[in-house]
This record gives structure tokens, C-alpha cells and sequence, in this order.
């Protein structure tokens, strides 16, 4: 008689007898979970903040959040996650973009004249490029927002992640895909350009 | 750039995150190899913050020196005005406070000590009522240190009794946390009659309260010396 893996075994258990089989999870998967649970708690406010202020719009940040964590388990359910933070930053990078290069019904003159749309779709979406005069930002973080937008694209993310988020050049370069010295020389021109904006 | 931390206020509400955290656990059980996956909503660790913490230099000193400060008597007196969501409040609960417990040694010590804790508790529940600022999660941390904490003075009472030999009237302890309760019911109700919008934590705390007296009655330990706590209906 063929011998049956573990995953089948469980398949059955859960169809046939109709046992609840996450008690006799893999586990791996157990250890997922756990895991899964504990970044959820940790990183769904950093996540969701990291989308509204690229793409502000409240719900759709939220579905790019969820999604960004589907494909977290996805991850976890197949290999280990070294840094849950890093990459569900990153995950929810990808998806932004993603979404702007998807998102047809923009006009191309509302990205700018004299590049194709990809390329300007991704320029759209640099951080709070977007109207984000909702309720949601408190007018003293405008204020901030005001002054971060006077920087190029290339500092805004960078200097939002690592005084923001508080995430290392380590982690930034992992999410950007950006050498660590380059990212470390960002944050260091960019505060000092922000410093200069901000008159301090 | 503690500037740039302004824009950190932006976060999602607790139903936000919970009805996300559906939607992310019903599309994972639709996956074909998602062995049944069955997450439970997590609470966030007060503490988790500090998981941060080792990323740099900066911040391994910065935990030094939070360390240095967490042992200094200025710290521990700083922490005995934290607020629930103060960065000090866990040293308030877990350090300041079981120090002093430490320091009691007789049943009736520890049930006062217990009654300190209690009154601590309403009293910044009141506080953050005041300033506008209590939340479903501040309200979740107070009633379960007032849970725990009434179950440590009840532990206390009984070994009171266990050594006074007093079998059915109700100690001075007793009496004296009930008298406290009694002065907080009518600040809170003064309280939600002023700032409405939290009539619903309000109402927790006092039901809490009123759950107690409850207990009591059915237990029979205040036929004779009932202190009377009339909280007015909602």
C-alpha cells in the first residue's frame, strides 16, 4: 500500500472525518502562525501609514495591506522569513507599484508630457506625491509632509523609513534593493536637505 | 528627527485591523496549501516596541541607557504618573508597584497595598476619561490590572480571616476598599455625565464595580455592614 505523506493525511483528516486538522498542524506551520500573528500585531500600522502616504487612499492602502499579508503566509508556509518586517515592507512596495502600473484609468497627461506612462506611474506614486488633505493627517504632520515633499523622490522614502519606521540602512537596502552605503549616504544628504528646508 | 515621528499618528482603528485580519485569514484558507490555517486576532505586546531596538548603535545605547534610567530612583518616581500607552507605565506596574508589595509583609499590608493599586488604577482610567483620550485598549489594561488586583486583595482578606479567626464579619480592609470604590463611582459618573462619548468604557469600569458588590452580596458578607454604592442607571 502506497504510503501517504503528512499534507495528505491532514487533507483527509480535514475532509472525511471533518476533524479540525490546525490542531494537528505541520509544524513548520505552527511555527508559521505564530509568527504570522505576531507581525500582524506588530507591522499592520507601519504597512498601512507606508501605503496612505503613497497612494492616499485610505481603502485602497488597506487591500494592499491584506494582500501584502497573504503573501506573507504564502512566504512562511514554504521556507522561513528571516526578516518578517523587512519583507512585508517590501511586499507592500511591490504591490504599490503594482497597482499604479495596473491602474489604466489615470489619463497619461496626469503623470507629466514627456515620459511614457510606466515610467511617469511609478514617479506619480513617490511618497506623499498624492493629496492627503483628508482628516486622516493631523495638520501637524502636514506641516512635515510640506516640507518633505520640497525633497527629491529618492530622499523622501528613504528618510521616511529610517526615522519613521525607524528601520535600519540593512533592512531599507533589503526592501529597496538599494546597496547599504547608498542608502546610508540618503539618509545622511537627506537630513541635512530636510534640516535646511525644516531651518534648523 | 523627532519631527519626522509626527506622521507615526497615523494608524488604523482596532475594528480596522480586525476586519483586515478577516479578510486576510479568509483569503489564506482559500489557498490549496494553506493547512488550515486558523490565526487568532493578536493583541500587541505592550512591549514589542522595544523589539526595535537593537537595530543600530544608537538605539543599543539608547537601551543602555533606558536601562540605567529604569534602575534610577528618578525614573521609578517618574513612572508613578505614567499613563496606560506611557512608555513608563509597565515599569509603573511591573517594577515601581511589585517593589512596594515586596516591602509588605502582613496580609492586612499587602490587602492596603492591593487597595493603593486598585485606587491607582480607577484613578487613571479617570485621568485619561478627563483629557478625552481613553481608548478600547487602555480600557482593556485597566480592568485586567483591576481584575487581577482584586483577586489578590480577596486573597489577602482571606488570610486575614485565616488569622483573625473572623469567619462572617467584614474586615476593615474590606470596608475601606468599598468606601474608596464608592468615592471613585461618583467621580466617574461626574465624569460621564461630562464627556459622553466614553459612556461606553465608562459604563465597563462601573459594571465592574457594581459585578463586585454583587458577588458580595451573594457570598452574604455584608448582611450587617453593607456599604451602599448606588450607581445611577445609564
Amino acid at each position: 500500500m502506497e504510503k501517504l505523506t503528512l499534507a495528505e493525511t491532514y487533507a483527509i483528516m480535514s475532509k472525511y472525518l471533518q476533524v479540525n486538522t490546525s490542531t494537528y498542524m505541520k509544524p513548520h506551520l505552527k511555527q508559521a502562525q505564530k509568527i504570522f500573528e505576531k507581525a500582524y500585531a506588530e507591522n499592520t500600522d507601519a504597512l498601512f501609514r507606508f501605503a496612505y502616504y503613497r497612494i492616499s487612499d485610505r481603502e485602497q492602502a488597506l487591500d494592499i495591506v491584506g494582500d501584502a499579508f497573504v503573501r506573507f503566509w504564502e512566504a512562511l508556509a514554504k521556507e522561513e522569513v528571516r526578516e518578517p518586517r523587512a519583507f512585508l515592507f517590501k511586499v507592500t512596495r511591490n504591490l504599490i507599484i503594482d497597482w499604479y502600473r495596473k491602474k489604466k484609468s489615470i489619463p497619461v497627461q496626469d503623470f507629466g508630457e514627456t515620459a511614457g506612462p510606466a515610467e511617469n506611474a511609478e514617479k506619480f506614486m513617490d511618497m506623499f506625491a498624492g493629496d492627503l488633505a483628508g482628516a486622516d493627517v493631523l495638520s501637524e504632520a502636514r506641516l512635515i509632509i510640506e516640507k518633505i515633499r520640497t525633497l527629491e523622490p529618492i530622499y523622501r522614502e528613504t528618510l521616511y523609513f529610517r526615522f519613521v519606521e525607524e528601520l535600519s540602512p540593512k533592512e531599507i537596502s533589503e526592501i529597496t534593493g538599494e546597496h547599504t552605503n547608498l542608502i546610508s549616504v540618503r539618509v545622511n544628504r537627506g537630513l541635512k536637505l530636510l534640516k535646511a528646508a525644516l531651518r534648523i | 528627527m523627532k519631527r519626522l515621528k509626527k506622521l507615526k499618528n497615523l494608524k488604523l482603528t482596532d475594528s480596522e485591523k480586525k476586519e483586515l485580519f478577516a479578510r486576510v485569514q479568509n483569503s489564506i484558507q482559500k489557498l490549496p496549501d494553506s493547512g488550515d490555517a486558523h490565526f487568532e486576532y493578536p493583541v500587541p505586546s505592550p512591549f514589542y516596541r522595544f523589539a526595535f531596538f537593537p537595530h543600530t548603535a544608537f538605539m543599543k545605547a539608547g537601551v543602555l541607557a533606558l536601562l540605567v534610567l529604569t534602575l534610577s530612583g528618578a525614573t521609578a518616581y517618574a513612572a508613578l504618573g505614567a499613563l496606560p500607552g506611557d512608555l513608563l507605565y509597565g515599569v509603573k506596574i511591573n517594577v515601581v508597584e511589585k517593589v512596594s508589595k515586596v516591602a509588605s509583609f502582613t496580609p492586612e499590608s499587602r490587602a492596603r497595598a492591593e487597595t493603593a493599586r486598585i485606587e491607582r488604577r480607577i484613578a487613571e482610567f479617570e485621568t485619561l476619561a478627563e483629557k478625552g483620550e481613553l481608548t478600547e485598549e487602555h480600557t482593556r489594561v485597566i480592568e485586567k490590572n483591576i481584575d487581577e488586583q482584586l483577586k489578590d486583595f480577596d486573597r489577602n482578606v482571606s488570610d486575614i480571616r485565616q488569622k483573625t479567626g473572623n469567619k462572617g464579619q467584614r474586615t476593615r480592609e474590606e470596608n475601606d476598599l468599598d468606601s474608596k470604590l464608592e468615592k471613585h463611582v461618583e467621580n466617574i459618573v461626574k465624569i460621564r455625565e461630562e464627556k459622553p462619548r466614553d459612556k461606553r468604557a465608562l459604563e465597563a469600569v462601573l459594571e465592574r464595580v457594581e459585578a463586585r458588590r454583587e458577588e458580595k452580596r451573594k457570598e452574604g458578607k455584608d448582611e450587617d455592614n453593607d456599604v451602599k454604592i448606588e450607581i445611577p442607571s445609564l
